[in-house]
C-alpha cells in the first residue's frame, strides 16, 4: 500500500504544485517548465539521500513535508504577493522553487530506494506498484473533482503516506487531525489569500473575493473592488474596468462596426464575455469558444450586469479553438476575434501562428474580418512585429490601430479591408479620448520585412514574451 | 557502477526527457490543448512504464523497444505537421508515448538488476539524465522545433546502435517515473 500511495500523492503534488506556483508567480511557460524542473529536482535529492537517511531524519523530512504541502495551497500565493510588494518577485521565485525541490516530493521518492535497498530483484513489482499508484491518481484530476474535493483526496494520501512510512500512531493522529482542520478552513483561507494577494501583488486598495475556482487549465478568480469587478487568471488580471474594459472595445466592437454585414460572429475566449455581449448587440449571430468552461461558467454568472447577456443571446462551444476550427471548414464568419491572452505559454503562442490565422481566414466571408491583440506597445517590440509578419503572410489586408487608453496596437486583417486608414480614424475619435495611431498594411509590411514571424516550428511570440517577463526583469 | 555505466544512465535519462517533452508538443500543436490529451498523455506513459517495468529482461526486447519508440517519435513530429487534427496524428501520437513510457519502464527494472551499486544510485544518474534532458527540451522548444525532433530521433538511434557495446549485455537504462 506504501509504494501505490507515495506514487499517487508524487502525481498529485506535481499537479497541485505546479498549478499553485502558476497562479503565485507570474504564469508563463518558463514558470511551469522551472517548476515542473524542481518539483523533479526533488526526486534526485531522495534518491541520493535514500541509503543515508536515518529513521529520525525520515521522520523530520516527512514532517516539514506535511507542513509545507498542507500550507501549499495557501502559502505560495502569500509568500509571493508579500515578496512582489516589496519588490522581490525574483526572490519570491527562488524560495518557491527551493522550497518545491526540498519539499515536495523528495520524502514519498525516498521509500521506492529504501524499501528496495538491497533487494534489486524486487524493484520491478515495486516500481510498477508505485507507477500504478500514480496512474490511478489521474482519476480524481481527470475526473473533473472541484479543487476542494481534490485537496481531500491528496491531504488523506499524504497522511496515509505517514501513518505507513512512519509507523507512528500518534504522529498519524495528529496529521489526520490537522489535515482535516486545514481541508475545513481551505475556503476561508483561501478567499482571505485572494485578497491579500490582489491588495499587495496587483495594488487593488480594498479587494473581495466572489468566487474562485480552478479548472484543469488555470486558477479563475473574481474580485470586487468599490464597484468595480475584475477577472483574474492565474492572478493576472484579464478584465477590469478601465484600460482592460476598453480593450474589448478595440477588440471586438470596433471591428464589428466596421462591417456592413453582421451575420455571424466567431468570439474565440469567453473571458468576462464583454467582447461576446459587444458583438451581440451590434446584431450578430454569436458562437463564442473557449477552451476552458469554468471561465465561461463565472464570466457569464458574475458579469451579467455588465455584459446582459441571457443563455440563449450567443452560442457557447467549449474546447479548443484550433480544433474545432479545423473540424469544421465550411463554417464562416463575418468577424472572428481572438480575445485571448498574450503569448505566455505554448497553447496560447500557437493561436497567434500563421497556421491557426491562416485556419481562421479560411473561415471568413469575402468581406470578413480578423481582429487581434498584436500585444505590442509599437513596432519596435519584437513580440508584436513576429506577430504581425505572420498576419501579413496570411492576410491580403491588413491595417492596426492604437488607441493611447489602451496602448496595445490592434490589427484587424481579411481579404479586403472595409475602412480606409482615415475612414478608421474618424471612426476611433468619437470615443477614444487619447491620442490614435494607425497603421496602414503598406506600413505594416514594410516594418515586418526582415522580421521572422512567429511559427509552429519557430515560437518567436512565445520566446520574447517570456524573455520580457523574466521574474524580477520587468514588473 | 563504472562510469560507463553512470553515462549509459544519465544519456538516456537524457533522451527520455527530451522524447517525453516532444511527443507532448507534438500532441498538443496536432490535436489541440483540451485536458483530455494532457491526461492521456500521463496515463499512457505511466501504464506503458507499468507494462515495461513487468516485462522479462531481453536484450533484444529491449534494443526493439527503443528503436520503436525512435521511429514511432519520428513518425509523429513528421504526421503531426502533414496531418493535424486527423485520427491519425492522434494514434500516432499516442501510440508513440506508450511506446516511449514501455521503454523507460524495461529499461529501468534491467538496469536495476545490473547495478552494482544498487537501486537508488541507478535512479539517481538516470534522472538526473531527464532532468537535463526535459531543460534542454524546453529551451529547444522555445527556439526551435525541429532541432529537438533532430536530436531526439539522433540520440535515439545511437543509443540503440550502441547496445551490444554496452557492458550488461541488455540495452541502458531509462525511467518510467511518473512525470508529466
Amino acid at each position: 500500500m506504501l509504494l501505490p500511495a507515495c506514487g499517487a500523492v508524487l502525481m498529485l503534488t506535481q499537479y497541485i504544485a505546479v498549478r499553485e506556483m502558476g497562479a503565485a508567480v507570474f504564469p508563463s511557460e518558463l514558470i511551469t517548465i522551472l517548476s515542473v524542473i524542481s518539483i523533479l529536482s526533488g526526486h534526485s535529492l531522495a534518491y541520493r539521500l535514500a541509503p543515508r537517511l536515518t529513521t529520525v531524519g525520515l521522520t523530520w523530512w516527512g514532517g516539514i513535508t506535511f507542513i509545507y504541502l498542507l500550507t501549499l495551497p495557501i502559502s505560495i500565493r502569500l509568500i509571493t504577493s508579500f515578496l512582489i510588494a516589496q519588490g522581490v518577485e525574483l526572490g519570491a521565485l527562488l524560495i518557491i522553487l527551493l522550497g518545491s525541490t526540498l519539499f515536495t516530493s523528495t520524502f514519498f521518492a525516498l521509500f521506492l530506494p529504501r524499501l528496495t535497498g538491497d533487494q534489486p530483484a524486487s524493484f520491478p513489482r515495486r516500481y510498477a506498484l508505485e507507477l500504478a499508484g500514480a496512474l490511478l491518481a489521474l482519476l480524481p484530476a481527470g475526473l473533473g473533482l472541484s479543487w476542494h474535493l481534490l485537496l481531500s483526496v491528496w491531504f488523506g494520501l499524504i497522511v496515509l503516506v505517514i501513518h505507513l512510512g512512519l509507523g507512528r500512531p500518534w504522529l498519524t493522529r495528529i496529521a489526520g487531525s490537522t489535515a482535516l482542520a486545514m481541508w475545513l478552513a481551505w475556503p476561508h483561507l483561501d478567499a482571505w489569500t485572494t485578497a491579500f494577494y490582489c491588495r499587495h501583488a496587483l495594488g487593488m486598495e480594498r479587494p473581495r473575493a466572489l468566487a474562485s475556482a480552478y479548472s484543469p487549465y488555470q486558477r479563475i478568480d473574481i474580485v470586487q473592488e468599490g464597484t468595480d469587478r475584475a477577472l483574474l487568471l492565474d492572478g493576472i488580471l484579464f478584465y477590469a474596468e478601465g484600460m482592460l474594459h476598453r480593450f474589448n472595445s478595440y477588440i471586438a466592437e470596433v471591428p464589428g462596426r466596421l462591417l456592413a454585414q453582421r451575420r455571424k460572429a466567431l468570439v474565440i475566449g469567453a473571458g468576462s464575455l464583454h467582447a461576446t455581449a459587444y458583438l451581440v448587440r451590434q446584431g450578430f449571430a454569436v458562437v463564442t469558444i473557449d477552451l476552458d468552461p469554468v471561465v465561461a461558467e463565472l464570466g457569464m454568472r458574475w458579469f451579467k450586469e455588465w455584459h446582459g447577456l441571457q443563455p440563449g443571446d450567443f452560442e457557447l462551444r467549449i474546447g479548443d479553438a484550433r480544433r474545432w476550427l479545423a473540424l469544421r471548414p465550411d463554417e464562416r464568419f463575418d468577424l472572428i476575434v481572438l480575445d485571448i491572452p498574450a503569448a505566455y505559454h505554448l497553447q496560447t503562442a500557437l493561436l497567434y501562428t500563421p497556421e491557426s490565422l491562416a485556419m481562421a481566414r479560411d473561415r471568413l466571408e469575402p468581406t470578413g474580418l480578423l481582429a487581434l491583440n498584436t500585444t505590442a506597445n509599437d513596432l519596435t517590440d519584437p513580440t508584436g512585429l513576429s506577430i504581425i509578419s505572420g498576419a501579413c503572410q496570411v492576410f491580403p489586408a491588413l491595417i492596426g490601430v492604437k488607441g493611447e487608453s489602451v496602448g496595445l496596437i490592434f490589427l484587424y486583417g481579411g481579404y479586403q479591408l472595409p475602412v480606409t486608414p482615415e475612414g478608421l480614424r474618424t471612426l476611433l475619435k468619437q470615443e477614444e479620448p487619447g491620442d490614435i495611431e494607425i497603421y496602414p498594411d503598406a506600413t505594416l509590411r514594410q516594418a515586418t520585412r526582415q522580421v521572422a514571424p512567429h511559427r509552429t516550428d519557430r515560437l518567436v511570440a512565445l520566446l520574447t514574451t517570456l524573455q520580457s517577463r523574466i521574474p524580477g526583469r520587468n514588473p | 557502477m563504472s562510469h560507463g555505466g553512470y553515462l549509459d544512465l544519465y544519456v538516456t535519462g537524457f533522451w527520455l526527457g527530451l522524447t517525453q517533452v516532444g511527443l507532448g508538443f507534438h500532441l498538443l500543436a496536432s490535436q489541440g490543448a483540451g485536458a483530455l490529451f494532457y491526461f492521456a498523455t500521463l496515463a499512457l506513459w505511466l501504464g506503458g512504464g507499468v507494462a515495461g517495468t513487468l516485462h522479462r529482461r531481453s536484450t533484444t526486447f529491449g534494443r526493439g523497444l527503443l528503436l520503436s519508440a525512435t521511429v514511432a517519435y519520428l513518425h509523429t513530429a513528421l504526421v503531426a505537421r502533414w496531418s493535424p487534427f486527423t485520427g491519425w496524428s492522434l494514434i500516432a501520437g499516442l501510440f508513440s508515448i506508450a511506446l516511449a513510457g514501455a521503454f523507460a519502464g524495461w529499461f529501468l527494472q534491467d538496469r536495476a538488476a545490473l547495478s552494482s551499486s544498487g537501486v537508488a544510485a541507478t535512479l539517481f544518474h538516470e534522472n538526473n539524465g531527464f532532468l537535463a534532458g526535459y531543460a534542454v527540451a524546453a529551451m529547444l522548444l522555445l527556439f526551435w522545433i525541429p532541432a529537438l525532433d533532430g536530436l531526439a530521433c539522433t540520440l535515439g538511434l545511437l543509443l540503440a546502435l550502441a547496445a551490444p557495446t554496452r557492458p550488461g549485455s541488455t540495452l541502458s537504462e531509462g525511467t518510467s517515473h511518473h512525470r508529466p
